[in-house]
């Protein structure tokens, strides 16, 4: 039989159709079932509990106690101000800060003061209980100011007292709360007719006004600027120059100024090296027509001595050869190009040290002219006194000695003299100098030889008689732990000093 | 010739496929074998690298070992120190050995007890930590006297001697005990005070050491905490230096470091237990460098096998330093002293 | 051709029966005093790790039967140190020394750590957690005290005539010991 034409086009037609359906079927129910078993497979998947109880491990799951310190003081940075009956001395004598007026631990009044002294010592003006410290005093327009602590209140302070009788006339309060720790202060307040700025064991600076003591505005070092507190808290005493505070917190920078009246930061020094904070005070210095600050801060591991300009922090000189890991006694410029340095803790080959600036083609560059271990001289804590040429402080043997510009020791003492960490002064070409537990030693300063001229017991056990002395308009102001007291050291009969 | 083609590609593809089979079967059989045999199949988060931690940058070795290995005989070598002379005390077992520098046996000190620690006076006696009491020879390294115990629970570590004090580590009671050269107790010291700001020592195991420094404080290791904490001699806490940690300049493993010596130059020279490294560190406890670490100690760092709480605490180092700065450390392990002097430098 | 006198008596349906009764009876006898005498053997036997020939390999994790191996860290609080710095818990180099994930040693967040006093804390195992790699257990024997080691769990163990862990062991530490006393720790005193 044939097939028509068009029977052939309708069979071919239908063969086409057929197939397109089987293929299509063919497709249709893998997809279907691939579909299927996909929504299946993530329905299951999604109905499974797999990780039943997953948990975030985080710090504070072993319910270690949190540090109570940091959150406690991290309150807002205000205090109070309590007023007294006490009013200011009609004396004029200014130590504004430590070391004195010329950051030289040298009295530049001419006040006489006397030679001798009475079998009973110099007379006690004055004294005042204090919580335990080597806090020193500031004197400035009739007044004292010295930083104190309570440990019944946990309250750190700065008080101001009347010079004439030590009857306080405000205090200016804030909760620190800090543990003992050999004392508790240990910093001189900078004093200027206008501000006065205090250094926390913390590191906390308050600026007050002189003459209300009310506060102008404060800093954490710490919380602001990452600053960590030196072993025993910190004794740097700020250093205020033309209305400006300069500190050297040594965490996120090293060195900066602030506005005294504002509180304003006005420049910041890098800090790429991390030094650290130190116990050590900045100086103010000159050479080569620059005016500069000079810090020895850091640490063992990243330190050394530093020079920063005061017109905007930027850094002028830097040496670290003199990388310590207990850095206390202040430097000592001798004369306009050198710096003498001295140090006492444990690192027995860094005792002292001389460096010399030199200028050129507009750099300055520092060089180390001598440097000699403990045992030929080093100091703790004290800062040596340069008088007439010839450098004066305490040993690591406790003997006074003198030491001339090559580091060469002229005489010490002798182990029948010793003065322990007892702080001493230069006033009226006498040296004052206080052993730890309170005995007071007149001496006459001299390349020739230990000259002792007058001896008095001004504490009875006394104890780390250890705090800065001040002085002013003949009155000296020495502390032990825990009392301060002030004595009148002038001549009765005026003009009756050893200088000729 | 299409067909004749076509077969051939066949075969060969069924061919290359039985082939690749076969292959992965192989492969798969070694690779099974091979992990059954020498790995757990964990991967790197489940792994303790060793390596890692006893390597030391030869950069901060500062300090060559000498020949001189001292064979001290003992079955348990527990201290090591060096007298003015240069002679080597060694306590351990039940008695006190001395060496001439050579490691020749001079002498052996003898009383009944373990012997625990040693240390010689300036005047050449020698005071023995004999546990719980400390025995006193004269010069003539004759028994003098033993004082009075501190009680059962007292464990002597260590010993440091001025000329008018005696000072006594206690692990057991976790304090430092002051004599007088007669052997009163004075004072003790160690336990935590606020007024003091102090945390207190922990001592979790018998590694308790204590040195006498050339700036005239004490220096006690605070194994608990990781660290080494200065006092007075009357026991007013100065400050701590040390940090815990695996990195060089920190103690790592538990109760370091486990002992501490002071250097002619007054730094310190500590050695730690479990990664065993003897570093020295600067007066102030600045990290110098390194003198010996499990290279140099010729250990190998692998986990302890023990038992017992004595024996998983056992096995640690000693230190000592004689006049000229050459360190001793004494391996308890393996009762053996080695010699290292500091390294010369071109500069 | 003579026909001999049997010796025995042919053996009969009832014989063959009888004497085969008899025979299955002590051969089950037989059988039945065996497969006591071998359950008892094994009765008494468990699988337990040797502390001190264990090398801390990691193959406990991965090769016991069961989905989660029956081995296990355990804690000898006699010899930990409660340290703050606890080599067992914390990573070589933790960032911190607190609980976050992040300064952990163990991979799985096993080891749970708890403040007892200063500066002790306390560290536990969650056996839930635990897969027996042994890392802690690692670090523990370099730098701590080894207080940590590991054990064969028996409320896990199914105690597998052929121990996969066993035989993949290569310090040969999986050894059997007696079921009176299924755990080898480490002593007191």
């Amino acid at each position: 039989m044939l097939q028509t034409g068009q029977d052939v086009v309708k069979g071919t037609f239908s063969h086409i159709m057929d197939n397109r359906i089987r293929i299509s079927i063919a497709l249709f129910i893998p997809l279907v079932l691939m579909a299927g078993g996909s929504l299946g497979t993530i329905h299951l998947w999604k109905s499974i509990h797999a990780v039943p109880d997953v948990e975030a491990r985080l710090p504070g799951q072993d319910e270690r106690p949190a540090q109570s310190l940091p959150t406690e003081n991290a309150k807002p940075l205000t205090g109070k101000l309590v007023r007294f009956s006490g009013k200011a001395s009609e004396l004029a004598g200014s130590w504004p800060r430590f070391r004195g007026p010329g950051y030289d631990a040298v009295s530049s009044e001419p006040t006489p003061l006397a030679v001798t002294w009475p079998e009973t010592g110099p007379a006690v003006l004055w004294s005042l209980d204090t919580g335990e410290g080597f806090a020193g005093a500031a004197i400035h327009g009739g007044c004292v100011y010295l930083m104190d602590y309570d440990r019944d209140t946990t309250e750190e302070s700065i008080r101001c007292v009347s010079l004439d009788n030590g009857e306080e006339i405000w205090r200016y309060t804030y909760v620190n709360k800090i543990k003992r720790n050999h004392g508790m202060t240990r910093t001189v307040p900078t004093v200027t007719d206008d501000y006065i700025v205090a250094m926390g064991s913390l590191c906390r600076v308050t600026c007050l006004n002189t003459r209300t003591g009310e506060l102008l505005w404060t800093l954490d070092l710490v919380k602001d600027y990452d600053t960590k507190v030196p072993l025993w808290y910190t004794s740097q005493c700020p250093l205020v120059e033309n209305g400006k505070v300069i500190l050297a917190p040594g965490g996120s920078c090293l060195i900066m100024a602030v506005d005294c009246g504002t509180g304003k930061v006005l420049w910041e020094t890098p800090n790429p090296d991390h030094w650290d904070m130190t116990h050590n005070s900045l100086l103010p210095m000159t050479f080569a027509g620059k005016h500069f600050y000079v810090y020895c801060g850091g640490s063992t591991s990243a330190g050394g001595v530093v020079g920063v300009s005061a017109e905007d922090g930027s850094v002028l000189w830097r040496t670290d050869e003199w990388r310590l890991r207990t850095n206390v006694p202040m430097p000592v410029p001798v004369g306009d190009d050198r710096l003498f340095l001295t140090a006492g803790y444990g690192q027995t080959q860094f005792g002292c040290a001389m460096l010399k600036l030199t200028e050129q083609e507009g750099r300055i560059d520092v060089s180390t002219e001598f440097m000699a271990g403990t045992d030929v001289f080093g100091s703790m804590q004290q800062t040596p006194i340069l008088y007439e040429d010839h450098l004066y402080g305490v040993g690591m043997d406790n003997q006074l000695a003198c030491l001339d510009l090559t580091g060469q020791v002229l005489w010490r003492s002798s182990s029948v003299h010793t003065f322990g960490y007892g702080a001493y002064m230069m006033a009226d070409n006498k040296l004052f100098v206080i052993d730890d537990d309170g005995l007071l030693t007149l001496v006459k300063p001299s390349p020739d030889g230990y000259q002792p001229l007058a001896q008095a017991e001004v504490f009875k056990e006394g104890v780390e008689c250890w705090g800065p002395m001040a002085m002013a308009s003949g009155r000296l102001i020495v502390r032990d732990l825990t009392r301060v007291i002030c004595l009148d050291v002038g001549s009765r009969d005026q003009g009756s000093g050893i200088r000729d | 010739m299409r067909n004749m083609t076509g077969a051939t590609k066949s075969e060969v593809l069924i061919g290359l496929v039985i082939a690749g089979a076969i292959g992965v079967g192989v492969w798969s059989l070694v690779l099974i074998e091979h992990k059954d045999q020498a790995s757990s199949g964990l991967g790197a988060a489940y792994q303790y690298d060793v390596s890692s931690l006893a390597y030391i940058d030869p950069d901060l070795i500062l300090y060559d070992a000498l020949p001189l290995v001292i064979e001290t005989g003992y079955l348990n070598a527990r201290s090591v120190c060096v007298d003015h002379r240069g002679q080597v005390f060694v306590a351990g077992d039940q008695t006190v050995r001395v060496f001439k520098q050579d490691g020749n046996l001079i002498r052996t000190l003898m009383s009944p007890g373990p012997s625990y620690c040693v240390t010689v006076a300036p005047d050449d006696r020698v005071f023995v930590g004999k546990k719980d009491h400390v025995d006193v020879f004269g010069p003539d390294y004759k028994l003098e006297t033993a004082w009075p115990s501190l009680g059962q629970d007292a464990v002597i570590t260590s010993l440091a001697v001025t000329g008018t004090q005696v000072f006594a580590a206690d692990a057991g009671h976790r304090e430092v005990v002051v004599y007088d050269l007669t052997g009163q107790v004075v004072t003790r010291f160690g336990q935590a005070s606020d007024d003091q700001g102090f945390d207190g020592i922990i001592v979790p195991s018998a590694y308790f050491d204590l040195v006498l420094s050339q700036d005239g404080l004490l220096r006690v290791v605070n194994p608990g905490r990781l660290r080494v904490d200065a006092f007075t001699p009357e026991g007013q806490y100065e400050f701590p230096w040390g940090k815990p940690g695996n990195d060089i300049a920190g103690f790592c493993g538990c109760c370091n470091p486990c002992a501490l010596a002071v250097l002619p130059d007054g730094g310190f020279v500590t050695a730690e237990k479990g990664l065993m490294r003897v570093k020295v560190y600067n007066s102030d406890g600045g990290f110098e460098g390194v003198v010996a670490g499990p290279v140099e100690l010729q250990v190998r760092i692998e986990p302890k096998i023990c038992r017992t709480p004595d024996e998983c605490r056992a096995n640690a180092l000693d230190v000592a330093v004689d006049q000229a700065g050459d360190i001793y450390v004494l391996d308890t392990e393996h009762a053996q002293i080695r010699v290292f002097s500091k390294r010369k430098t071109n500069d | 051709m003579t026909q001999d006198k049997p010796d025995k008596e042919p053996m009969g349906r009832r014989k063959f029966l009888k004497e085969g009764m008899w025979g299955a009876c002590l051969a089950g006898l037989g059988a039945t005093a065996g497969l006591t005498a071998r359950h008892e053997s094994h009765a008494n036997l468990v699988w337990q790790i040797d502390p001190q020939v264990c090398i801390q390999c990691g193959k406990c994790a991965t090769h016991c039967v069961l989905d989660e191996s029956a081995v296990k860290c355990v804690q000898s609080y006699a010899i930990c140190g409660y340290c703050d710095l606890c080599y067992g818990y914390l990573k070589p180099e933790p960032p911190a020394l607190d609980t976050g994930a992040e300064n952990e040693l163990c991979p799985t967040g096993a080891i749970i750590r708890t403040f007892v006093e200063d500066p002790y804390f306390d560290y536990t195992i969650d056996e839930s957690l635990c897969i027996g790699c042994a890392k802690c257990v690692k670090a523990c024997a370099i730098n701590g005290n080894g207080s940590l080691y590991l054990q064969v769990r028996h409320d896990r163990c199914v105690n597998c005539n052929e121990c996969s862990i066993a035989a993949a062991c290569p310090s040969g530490a999986f050894k059997r010991v007696s079921a009176a006393q299924p755990y080898l720790l480490k002593e007191m005193e």
